[in-house]
């Protein structure tokens, strides 16, 4: 039965290991309602949050180990959910440079003025992007470092990240130098192939990088403790990153409220924000945030359960 | 663990444990006396999700696999959290019916 085994997929491997063949069996015994569909779907959830769900059978050292693989796991999760928020919030910023709405956004800073709610949701959505980079900073550079120093064969894989650094800040930096050159005027805008192209680059170099980044990370010898530590700035970035989703969501309720003319044009590649372009930031932003929700759940019922394990063994 | 930790599986897990009070059962077995006993449906996804409890728990325990079907059967402490838990529900029957009969 097709539906049965495209079902079972929906679970963590290791829960498939142990209840599948039981589960597949009851699944293709009874004809399955819409609701019985949904209910395995939520519950696939579940088990994917809760992994010590899949351990009945396993020993309390192995336990321990499996459920510091998934804390790992956790972790590759939240910080990759982070990257395709900044990829997203990255092309809202590009859009927002020179836009028609600049005068609106009043002064964008520490001096907020209530009465320009669009700089304010900006303001708080440029201090949430701090605050997420922070905590990546503080996670992540020690896990690198860690990586870096007591796994010499994941070393290669940091190569790409630097690479993709270099390859998107290039064709920018070269512009902005032909321009200070004055070999082209200093207010022309960028052509729009250049833009969708720099925009697709953007995602292929960020893809690029996190594959490698959590490739190194999952292969590396790293200290229980430090993975223990890099979960607690992983629950700040998704509070940042959920932060920085209402600021966007706000941003575009005022929008549509103060230039409805600007905001609701039905044209993506214009230079500014619109209600598509706008959506679809958000949607991306959602997703993420909603990954990275799960990765922070899914961190802590591994913490919790490992530290159980690690009590009861020792 | 204690059984009130079970939250939304609390009810499936009370219902699986009086189902496997009458024997060991396999999970579409169970679904189906649930269903006699309560006349409610039983998600698969939630059966599981339940089973997975009370396996981790150490109130139910797997017996060797039937063809791919695996049975369960209760343990001494499912039976005792069970004991308890219809003891619980039977005190609150008995104080509803007493107060309707008072009315």
């Amino acid at each position: 039965m097709k539906i049965a085994r495209l079902l079972l997929r929906l679970y963590p491997r290791c829960w498939r290991d142990r209840y599948g063949d039981e589960f597949m069996a009851m699944l293709e015994a009874q004809r399955l309602s819409f609701t019985d569909v949904l209910d395995v779907a939520l519950n696939a959830l579940d088990a994917h949050i809760n992994p010590n769900l899949s351990f009945a059978d396993t020993s309390l050292n192995e336990r321990v180990r499996l459920l510091m693989q998934k804390l790992r796991s956790a972790e590759i999760m939240i910080f990759a959910a982070w990257i395709a928020f900044v990829v997203a919030g990255l092309h809202f910023n590009g859009l927002m440079d020179d836009s028609p709405y600049s005068p609106l956004m009043g002064n964008i800073g520490l001096d907020l003025d209530l009465h320009q709610p669009l700089g304010v949701t900006w303001t708080v959505l440029s201090a949430g992007s701090m605050i997420a980079l922070l905590a990546v900073l503080a996670g992540g550079l020690p896990l690198a470092y860690a990586a870096w120093q007591r796994s010499p064969q994941v070393r290669r894989f940091f190569i790409v990240p630097v690479v993709a650094f270099i390859t998107v800040i290039l064709p920018p930096s070269i512009r902005i130098g032909l321009r200070l050159a004055g070999v082209i005027p200093s207010h022309s805008p960028t052509p729009l192939g250049m833009d969708i192209a720099l925009t697709v680059w953007l995602i292929v170099a960020a893809i690029a990088s996190t594959w490698a980044v959590t490739r190194a990370i999952s292969r590396a010898d790293i200290d229980v403790r430090l993975m223990h530590f890099a979960y607690l700035p992983g629950i700040v970035t998704t509070l940042a990153m959920a932060l920085m989703l209402g600021a966007t969501i706000a941003w575009g309720v005022f929008a549509h409220i103060q230039e409805p003319h600007l905001f609701d044009s039905a044209n993506y590649f214009v230079g500014y924000p619109t209600a598509i372009s706008w959506g679809l930031i958000v949607l991306t932003m959602t997703v993420s945030t909603i990954i990275a929700a799960m990765g922070c759940i899914r961190g802590m019922s591994a913490r919790g359960n490992a530290e159980d394990g690690a009590l009861a063994t020792a | 663990m204690g059984f009130s930790d079970l939250g939304p599986f609390s009810n499936p897990a009370l219902l699986i444990l009086a189902s496997l009070a009458g024997g060991a059962k396999h999970g579409y077995a169970m679904m189906e006396d649930i269903a006699a006993m309560t006349g409610t449906h039983m998600g698969p996804g939630t059966l599981y999700g339940a089973l997975a409890r009370l396996e981790e728990g150490g109130w139910i325990e797997a017996l060797p696999s039937e063809d791919r079907r695996r049975p369960y059967r209760l343990t001494g402490a499912g039976a005792a959290v069970l004991r308890e838990q219809l003891a619980a529900v039977e005190s609150f029957v008995a104080t509803g019916l007493r107060r309707l009969a008072e009315q």
